[in-house]
């Protein structure tokens, strides 16, 4: 039974969106009653409730929002749970109410405000979501999480050069992490700006041990300059090649990523092998 | 791991003795008469000797070290959970329809009918 709980409480910190998992970890806990003597029990309560309005239990997330109101009366955390309930049920405008009087009540509200952009953008009003999220951003502007999310909104409207900003702040705020150099450089390789691309994906194998996605970029960006050839002086700037490495460097580079991608998949599956090493032939 | 832990201890009670021994010098210095005194180097010794010891068995003794680097504290998250921001989450999804087909009575039917009809 401690290795559910133990379970539930690696995936809540991992933040990962597995309420599947949660569920069935959690389903003899509440049926038993034993919930109740879990250290963090309200933590977990909050953590099932959130799975079962992603699995459309709505009846479960009731209830236990029944017990959470019991014990915490006034608290603003419980109150949006009654909004994320009327969203899951396909009630907007109620969650929507409920959110801006939370808001009305005490404007650094975090949790509503985030709720309100989330709620914008389940209507499908992304540009109505991207300025709210901004306007948050210029008062929370350590949020990592709400410049992601911004990053993601405009990628939908494929606006690059936002996108890439947004990720830049969160570079600023957390630059060991190499997911968000990952992310910056996938945006960078998109947009077709090489030279920084290159420059990030470097810095992800850097920051991590074998990691197949940077490696994978390192050999894409590398190969592409070097099929690029020579450039015009414009063309350069536009890709961001002004200060690119030596063809030499770049035909090393793409060697190195096609020796630790190898590496990585020897271990790996027969199938996932053979697919591996028949791209990296081409 | 026990032999370490019996050192520390051993180590640990050398520290107190050399306390004791000190404090019995200067209770006898002071019998004595004697101006000033200066603790003798056996005393001294004992006590940063096995102050040294202690140090080292209790590191042997508490078991595997834990790595420090970044590196490894980032092998702890993964891409799913930095990027999945969740007061973000929107729950008009399919989510209610993806249950496992035994755990829904609606959707066990439908899947009977499908495998008859094919």
């Amino acid at each position: 039974m401690s290795s559910a709980v133990e379970l539930l409480s690696d995936i809540r910190q991992s933040s990962e969106r597995r309420p599947f998992e949660v569920l069935k970890l959690a389903e003899p806990l509440l049926n038993t009653g034993k919930i109740s003597r879990v250290d963090d029990v309200w933590l977990v309560y909050e953590q099932v409730f959130t799975a079962a309005i992603d699995e459309g239990q709505i009846e479960l997330a009731k209830t236990i929002l029944t017990i959470l109101h019991k014990r915490f009366n006034d608290s603003q955390r419980v109150r949006r749970l009654y909004g994320m309930v009327n969203e899951a049920v396909g009630h907007p405008s109620e969650a929507k109410q409920l959110y801006q009087q939370m808001l009305d009540a005490d404007e650094t509200n975090v949790l509503a405000s985030k709720r309100l952009v989330a709620l914008l953008k389940a209507e499908g009003h992304t540009k109505e979501a991207i300025s709210q999220l901004v306007t948050y951003l210029d008062t929370h502007a350590n949020d990592f999480e709400a410049w992601l999310e911004l990053c993601s909104l405009y990628l939908r409207h494929n606006l690059y050069p936002q996108a890439a900003f947004c990720v830049e702040e969160i570079i600023l705020q957390q630059p060991a992490n190499h997911y968000f150099h990952l992310c910056y450089a996938e945006i960078c390789y998109t947009m077709g700006n090489l030279g920084t691309a290159l420059k990030e994906y470097l810095r992800v194998v850097e920051l991590s041990t074998d990691n197949v996605r940077g490696f994978y970029g390192v050999k894409l960006v590398a190969d592409r300059i070097l099929e690029l050839g020579n450039l015009s002086k414009k063309e350069q700037q536009d890709a961001g090649l002004a200060d690119a490495p030596q063809p030499a460097t770049l035909q090393r580079l793409s060697q190195l990523a096609t020796e630790r991608l190898v590496h990585a998949y020897n271990s790996a599956g027969e199938t996932s092998k053979k697919t591996a090493e028949a791209w990296l032939k081409e | 791991m026990s032999a370490g832990k019996g050192v520390a201890v051993a180590a640990f009670l050398s520290i107190l003795h050399s306390g004791f021994a000190a404090r019995e010098y200067l209770r006898y210095s002071k019998s004595i008469g004697r101006q000033d005194p200066a603790l003798p180097i056996e005393i001294v010794l004992e006590c940063l000797i096995s102050l040294v010891v202690m140090t080292v068995a209790v590191v042997v003794s508490v078991g595997n070290l834990k790595p420090i680097s970044y590196e490894a504290e980032m092998k702890r998250y993964s891409i799913d959970g930095i990027y999945s921001r969740p007061s973000f989450q929107v729950f008009n999804h399919r989510g209610r329809f993806l249950r496992p087909i035994a755990d829904h009575p609606a959707m066990a039917e439908q899947a009977a009918k499908d495998k008859a009809a094919s």
